[in-house]
């Protein structure tokens, strides 16, 4: 109430640290934003020659990037509801990355493109499925193209009134624009956080329409989180070395970004333990059968990287606080996790898309096939590895260049951190105790 | 408890703890402490309402060793959790359910992670007990005569007498050549 009777306007940037760059130098990183987004577009465009299954590669790495763009929008909601003072210089970042949503709207065409080739289970499925007969009434195409609509109305809005509102707020300086953005962020989480779950049901989940685990939109939101906090991270290293943002993000700041990656990391394990557990105690074969296949066909070594490398070496890994302070180390756990996270993707999109998918009578088909598939780590890894083809990893590489590209567009057109926030002063003061 | 009980220990005890200084802010107790150990006292403490970001450093403080004591108990609960249900479920008194082998890893992860949780919450607040040899009722800087406003606003540094650096004279006019008010010496 005080503060909307005497609106006051923050101090200028040049009272507070005027020895910070505001803004990326005219033409400064133009090449790598060009070369970004070329190399990212030939990546993609390369994994169509080196495949047969383009559309899951392409799905795999369109998920693994809409989780960094998403958990970037996730991140801005939730500085501004919780009035955080830490994150100000790093808010302006999240906001850049997550403005990208308008590109991931275009890039979700060649989806529309190759619907079938990812979604057959269902688009073309048997008649006398009664199962995905009943599911008919969410699960047809109609629907499904209102919902992508939706979702992408939700996010797109959500990622322009932050990001436009804090922009504005570096000329003018108001206060109450703060307020304000923090009064929409409790609304936004909420449909923030039931988008991004249906989201996960409908692109990846759907896969395989007979399986359903109504925790799977909260493990594809952990993993999303992580990894653009590990992607936020490598990101701001790198342009630090460039001589931007190192006045206003410090050791401090990524010590913070580090603390919540590393806890998004043990949050996705929690998650998809539960998941597991559940299933696995109820040992139903219309809920079990989805692990049976990631069991075949060198799925199972996955599984055990995705064990080890997603929760228990980084668990010990970036524990220490020595080792989230150290600006070598972080980013190199940062980008291991990035890249976890594509294996993660892989996992939950591959198994299904390529061979099985759940049915009336996968109980009986796994009984029947138990013991068929290669036994022993090595084994099962040479398996996974005729699996996949390379298009599963260079789609990913390749969306994380282009939006990496495209976020670099926004920086340099942008002020590196949001000027006039009234609590920018606490942001570049910020110490962890 | 009687008052005479009091008498002979306040009569024997005439060794120094150390010297205490009152300082009016924040700031103020802050380039004081890095004055401080400029001067070369290492055994030396500030005391404050709330925390004083960045004051460790400037007294060189070392890092707690908490965060090991509560690595090592967690460690603890989970092997202590592993070796109890392995015993009791398959070695004491096997039971097949449902189909599962009676030790089976899946279910035993709930438990684990509870006892490895209760382990190093119990290790974090009596470890910190132990490392601040709390509880007591007493401690000696209490005797300084505007210790209390410790809670509430002022500031202050100590420099105890184990430190190799203390004088009895030198180290008090050091503390108010500082800026430091109120300096007294603290009889133990």
């Amino acid at each position: 109430m005080t503060a909307t009777a005497t609106p006051q306007t923050a101090v200028s940037l040049q009272q507070l640290a005027p020895q910070i760059t505001p803004k990326v130098k005219d033409g400064d990183l133009a090449t790598a934003q060009m070369g970004l987004i070329v190399a990212g577009a030939a990546l993609i465009g390369v994994s169509w020659f080196l495949t047969d299954h383009f559309f899951l590669s392409y799905l795999v790495g369109y998920m693994g990037v809409l989780g960094i763009v998403l958990g970037a929008l996730f991140f801005v909601m939730v500085q501004h509801i919780t009035r955080a003072g830490w994150s100000v210089s790093v808010r302006r970042l999240a906001e850049n990355i997550a403005w990208t949503l308008p590109v991931m709207l275009a890039l979700f065409v060649p989806i529309l493109i190759g619907f079938d080739d990812i979604y057959g289970h269902w688009t073309h499925a048997d008649p006398s499925d009664h199962v995905i007969a009943g599911k008919s009434g969410y699960l047809n195409k109609t629907f499904f193209f209102v919902r992508v609509a939706v979702y992408f109305a939700i996010w797109t809005a959500l990622a322009w009134y932050f990001r436009s509102n804090s922009i504005k707020q570096d000329e003018t300086g108001d206060p109450r624009a703060s307020l304000k953005m923090s009064k929409l962020a409790a609304p936004g989480l909420f449909v923030f956080a039931l988008s991004i779950t249906f989201a996960a049901f409908d692109w990846i989940m759907s896969i395989d329409p007979h399986w359903f685990s109504t925790i799977f939109g909260v493990t594809y939101f952990a993993g999303a989180f992580m990894s653009f906090l590990g992607f936020a991270t490598v990101f701001l290293i790198w342009l630090g070395k460039k001589g931007y943002y190192r006045d206003a993000i410090n050791t401090e700041h990524y010590h913070d970004l580090g603390k919540l990656m590393w806890a998004f990391m043990v949050f996705w394990t929690y998650t998809n333990f539960s998941q597991y557990m559940l299933i696995w105690y109820a040992n139903l074969p219309e809920e079990t059968s989805w692990f049976q296949y990631r069991l075949h066909d060198g799925w199972g070594a996955v599984g055990t990287i995705l064990i080890f490398g997603h929760f228990l070496f980084p668990f010990v890994f970036l524990m220490s606080r020595h080792m989230k302070r150290n600006k070598l180390v972080l980013p190199i756990g940062a980008a291991f996790m990035l890249l976890m996270h594509c294996i993660d993707m892989q996992y939950l999109i591959l198994p299904s898309g390529l061979h099985g998918h759940v049915t009336e009578h996968s109980g009986e088909h796994a009984a029947e096939h138990a013991g068929e598939h290669a036994h022993g780590f090595a084994a099962e890894f040479g398996e996974y590895l005729g699996t996949i083809d390379a298009s599963d990893i260079l789609c990913y590489l390749g969306f994380l260049a282009l939006i990496t590209g495209v976020t670099m567009l926004h920086v340099r057109r942008t002020n590196l951190i949001p000027l006039r926030d009234p609590r920018l002063g606490e942001s570049l003061n910020f110490h962890n105790i | 408890m009687t008052t005479t009980d009091r008498i002979p220990q306040m009569t024997t005890t005439t060794a120094t703890w150390g010297v205490v200084a009152e300082f009016e802010s924040a700031a103020a107790v802050y380039h004081a402490a890095e004055k401080l150990t400029e001067a070369g006292y290492t055994r030396t403490d500030a005391h404050t309402p709330f925390p004083v970001h960045g004051i460790d450093q400037k007294l060189n403080h070392r890092e707690s060793s908490l965060g090991w004591i509560v690595v090592c108990c967690g460690f603890t609960g989970i092997c202590l959790a592993q070796a109890m249900m392995y015993w009791m479920n398959a070695v004491d008194y096997p039971i097949w359910v449902s189909g599962k082998l009676p030790y089976a890893w899946p279910s035993t992860i709930p438990i684990t992670f509870e006892l490895m949780v209760l382990l190093s919450g119990l290790g974090a607040v009596f470890g910190m007990f132990a490392l601040n040899k709390l509880p007591r009722l007493h401690h000696p800087i209490f005797a300084h005569s505007t210790f209390h406003r410790v809670t509430d606003d002022r500031f202050f540094l100590s420099v105890e007498a184990t430190d190799p650096k203390f004088d009895s004279s030198a180290t008090p006019q050091f503390l108010q050549s500082i800026g430091g008010t109120n300096v007294e010496i603290i009889k133990d």
